[in-house]
């Protein structure tokens, strides 16, 4: 008899385990194959990977696009990349830098008069499918990158705010107590957007206290930037607080319950070329750095960028006197670049041949950097299947530190 | 034989089983003191109804943005308005109307409805629709936290009606449009107006400070009908540290004599302490009008609630000739009560709105439990010789399990 019982339960394990595997590869594994692996296309003729010497460092270019929008949507239509960030880490010695490139800075790039960097993304953004598009653009953004500032990008990750919206939402919303009342006359009015008036803005007013807040309040809450007058510091204070709340929520059971919901909520609004080690083994090392010990750098005005005075008085042109030392430092490049706008007054450079094209101006990972150690290339979920929720919430990572442009997202 | 004992032992087992369903199907045995409320999705919240929580007059409250009354004598849960985003009700002292704010995406505007039933008529005392306009700005507007006069004829409330108006005596910010901070106006409550209408004919109340989202919690002071409380949000000097305070307010200074102030010079007295970083807010005067319960955040992960008595004499003193709020001995004297007897009543991760019983003997507010907001209920001592409140042991009391759809941005209101 209780053999028979030995062997009924034996059978039953063999049942649950084979609907678990089979959930797990035709619900789960699409949806992390279209996040995970997916290598930028880059627009020069050279694929090769004779990149520049390795510095020691990697860099990971993290792109933010205000999706689901007026000609926003990532599947039909052509995002910007609002958020530019570069995380240089230098696993050996803990170093982590952030650098922020402002949108509104203008660089220089084939085939284009004077456009800002967030276009840049835009511009490139061709393709098939959304993962095309997708590594299409991020591909783009990571030559201009090399050309225009010297720096040397092994991988992006994009998030589209709208999965931000989307994974709030999953988890039921989070509850927070709001600083102070938010009034805002120009909020963005680029996500959710459905009754698409002319116009691109929606105001707000938000209660002061706790409350709830769905994702798209959340998004509302961190984005606002006119409803302080202490203008991005409050925004920073706002988001800092989101974090320490995300942090609470992640850790339910009834979120971790729902990881398989939250990875189809990424599902096209987060899309990388690192593979799933790589994600993981960043957001452990982000987890185990003091946030304090960042070093940070924004290349805005008035210390690094000045109003254009071209064509595009919207635009703002680097201060390359500033920024070659400030690069320099932050990633430890030996002959860092800075295109200057002024010199060209905004005409752009005829990207030359691959036979031509100074090695520095391709942008190839350097997969045989010593400092892989820590990041490898493969994507492991082709070798079995990863503690799930540990990838999620790796992925959940990338998500919230591109939303909110802070590394202590990285953190949650 | 063998075969016979398994039989018997497995009809036992599924006795046992069956059992234990009944007796849950049942009830029997169920010590569980909530009922379930239908609402108008489909759903239901739980209402306590155990003898514990038993409770008096009628509670007006908004779920999932649709407006409730629950009966405390018959413990009905009946939903008033539909379709709507409704916000800050509140009922009129003669118990005839129910006024609120009706929210659209990009502005809001002011509705009162009638307590009867059968009277669904919806009034409306401005409307904050606009349009965005070419070249920028827009003439939205919003409105918030409406609250009645005494007589039930007036309506407090916030609003950026004066958005554009540029102050060019006082200099920056308040010398450049859009001022968008929420300041205190009042209006009749028999007109129907647009907003441009409004801006000339609401009476300005109180001012705000630029920056830091303007006034919240305006208040009729009961028994002295010409003064309002509310709480004002500023950031300091430096523009690094928020400093959120409750005021009181003679409101004749701002009608017989308008101007004599402005945003930098207001006739508001604060009752609570201006230091860096302090908040206290949500203020809400006792039946009376002689205490206030309200709540402080202590820190990033907890919040209270006080009561004080009120600092008399302060908004203003008929006794005093050419009396001036803003002295340093006056402002000194409003502040005794909070320094010298301010209450802890409790203090939780989040609490907030709290409103007082008819009777003064009570008072509700939001709690927050099992990851949702939900409505308590704690009972008030009060000392005979020093007329301060204290919470009476053991009578925290939670009224609802509302699952989420309790709308926390929302203050409460109730009545008798």
């Amino acid at each position: 008899m209780w053999a028979r019982i030995a062997i009924g339960a034996a059978v039953l394990l063999v049942i649950v385990a084979s609907v678990g595997l089979a959930y797990y590869e035709t619900q789960i594994a699409p949806s992390l194959d279209n996040i995970l692996g997916q290598q930028a296309i880059h627009h020069t003729d050279s694929q090769t990977a004779n990149g520049t010497v390795p510095t020691g460092r990697t860099n990971i270019l993290l792109l933010g696009s205000d999706t689901d929008g007026k000609g926003n949507d990532p599947n039909n239509g052509r995002p910007l990349a609002q958020t530019v960030m570069i995380i240089t880490v230098d696993p050996q010695t803990n170093y982590v830098g952030m650098l922020s490139i402002p949108r509104d800075i203008q660089v220089t790039e084939d085939g284009y008069v004077e456009p800002k960097l967030d276009e840049v993304f835009s511009n490139g953004y061709n393709g098939d499918t959304l993962q095309e598009k997708v590594a299409s653009g991020a591909g783009e953004m990571e030559d201009i990158i090399q050309y225009n500032f010297g720096i040397h990008i092994d991988y992006y990750a994009w998030v589209g705010l709208d999965g931000f919206v989307k994974v709030i939402d999953t988890a039921g919303g989070i509850d927070v107590d709001t600083i102070h009342p938010m009034v805002d006359d120009t909020y963005p009015d680029d996500v959710g957007n459905t009754t698409g008036s002319i116009y691109d803005y929606e105001r707000l007013y938000i209660a002061p206290g706790p409350q709830h807040l769905n994702g798209l309040q959340a998004l509302e809450y961190v984005r606002t930037r006119h409803s302080d007058l202490i203008g991005d510091f409050g925004r920073t204070i706002r988001q800092q607080q989101m974090i320490d709340q995300l942090k609470i929520k992640l850790a339910t059971p009834d979120t971790i319950s729902k990881a398989p919901e939250l990875v189809q909520d990424l599902n096209g609004a987060v899309q990388t070329d690192m593979g799933l080690n790589n994600v993981i083994s960043l957001a452990n090392l982000a987890r185990g750095i003091d946030s304090n010990s960042v070093q940070r750098l924004t290349l805005g005005p008035p210390d690094y960028a000045v109003p254009s005075t071209g064509d595009r008085p919207t635009n703002y042109w680097p201060i390359c006197e500033n920024i070659v030392p400030a690069i320099q430092k932050m990633f430890n490049i030996d002959s860092p670049n800075c295109v200057s706008q002024v010199a060209n007054n905004g005409r752009s450079i005829a990207r030359t041949t691959a036979s031509t094209m100074p090695a520095s101006f391709i942008s190839e990972p350097t997969h045989g950097s010593p400092l892989n150690n820590g990041f490898k290339g493969d994507n492991a979920i082709n070798g079995g299947i990863m503690p799930f929720y540990a990838t999620v919430h790796s992925l959940l990572d990338v998500l919230f530190v591109t939303t909110f442009q802070s590394f202590d997202a990285m953190q949650i | 034989m063998k075969r016979s004992i398994r039989r018997e032992w497995y009809l036992l087992f599924l006795l046992a089983v069956l059992s234990v369903t009944w007796q849950s199907c049942l009830g029997i045995g169920d010590n569980n003191p909530f009922q379930d409320k239908s609402i108008n999705n489909g759903g239901t919240i739980k209402v306590n109804a155990s003898d514990q929580a038993k409770w008096k007059g009628k509670i007006y409250f908004t779920l999932s943005r649709n407006l409730y009354v629950l009966d405390g004598a018959s413990q009905n849960l009946t939903q008033l308005t539909n379709n709507m985003d409704v916000r800050d009700p509140a009922v009129s002292p003669d118990g005839k109307w129910i006024a609120f704010i009706n929210r659209f995406q990009n502005y809001s505007d002011l509705d009162y409805i009638s307590t009867n039933p059968a009277d669904k008529a919806l009034h409306t005392v401005v409307t904050g629709n606009g349009q965005f306009l070419n070249g920028g700005g827009n003439t939205f507007y919003w409105f918030a936290q409406p609250t009645w006069s005494a007589d039930s004829t007036q309506l407090l409330f916030l609003s950026d009606l004066q958005k554009d108006f540029v102050w060019r005596s006082i200099g920056a910010p308040y010398n450049q449009a859009p001022f968008l901070d929420l300041q205190v106006f009042s209006l009749s409550m028999n007109v129907s107006l647009t907003a441009t209408q409004a801006i000339d004919q609401a009476q300005a109340i109180g001012y705000a400070t630029y920056g830091d989202g303007g006034d919240r919690d305006p208040a009729y002071r009961p028994g002295h009908p010409e003064q309002v409380m509310y709480t004002s949000f500023r950031y300091d000097s430096t523009g690094t540290h928020q400093v959120v305070q409750i005021n009181i307010e003679d409101t004749t200074f701002m009608i017989n004599e308008p101007y004599r102030w402005s945003p930098n010079t207001t006739p508001a007295v604060p009752l609570t302490l201006g230091s860096n970083d302090l908040v206290n807010f949500e203020p809400s005067f006792s039946p009376d009008g002689n205490t206030i319960a309200y709540v402080r955040r202590e820190d990033q992960t907890h919040m209270s609630i006080y009561t004080m008595p009120v600092a008399e004499n302060v908004a203003n003193d008929p006794t005093v000739p050419d009396f001036n709020p803003n002295s340093d001995t006056n402002l000194a004297n409003a502040l005794v009560p909070y320094n010298t007897q301010s209450t802890k009543l409790l203090t939780d991760r989040y609490v907030s709105e709290p409103v007082w019983s008819p009777d003064g003997t009570e008072l509700l507010y939001y709690g927050f439990s099992n990851n949702t907001f939900d409505l308590y209920l704690i009972t008030l001592v009060k000392d005979a010789k020093t007329g301060l409140y204290s919470l009476k042991p053991n009578s925290q009391m939670q009224l609802t399990q509302a699952n989420g759809q309790l709308d926390s941005d929302s203050r409460a209101v109730w009545t008798s």
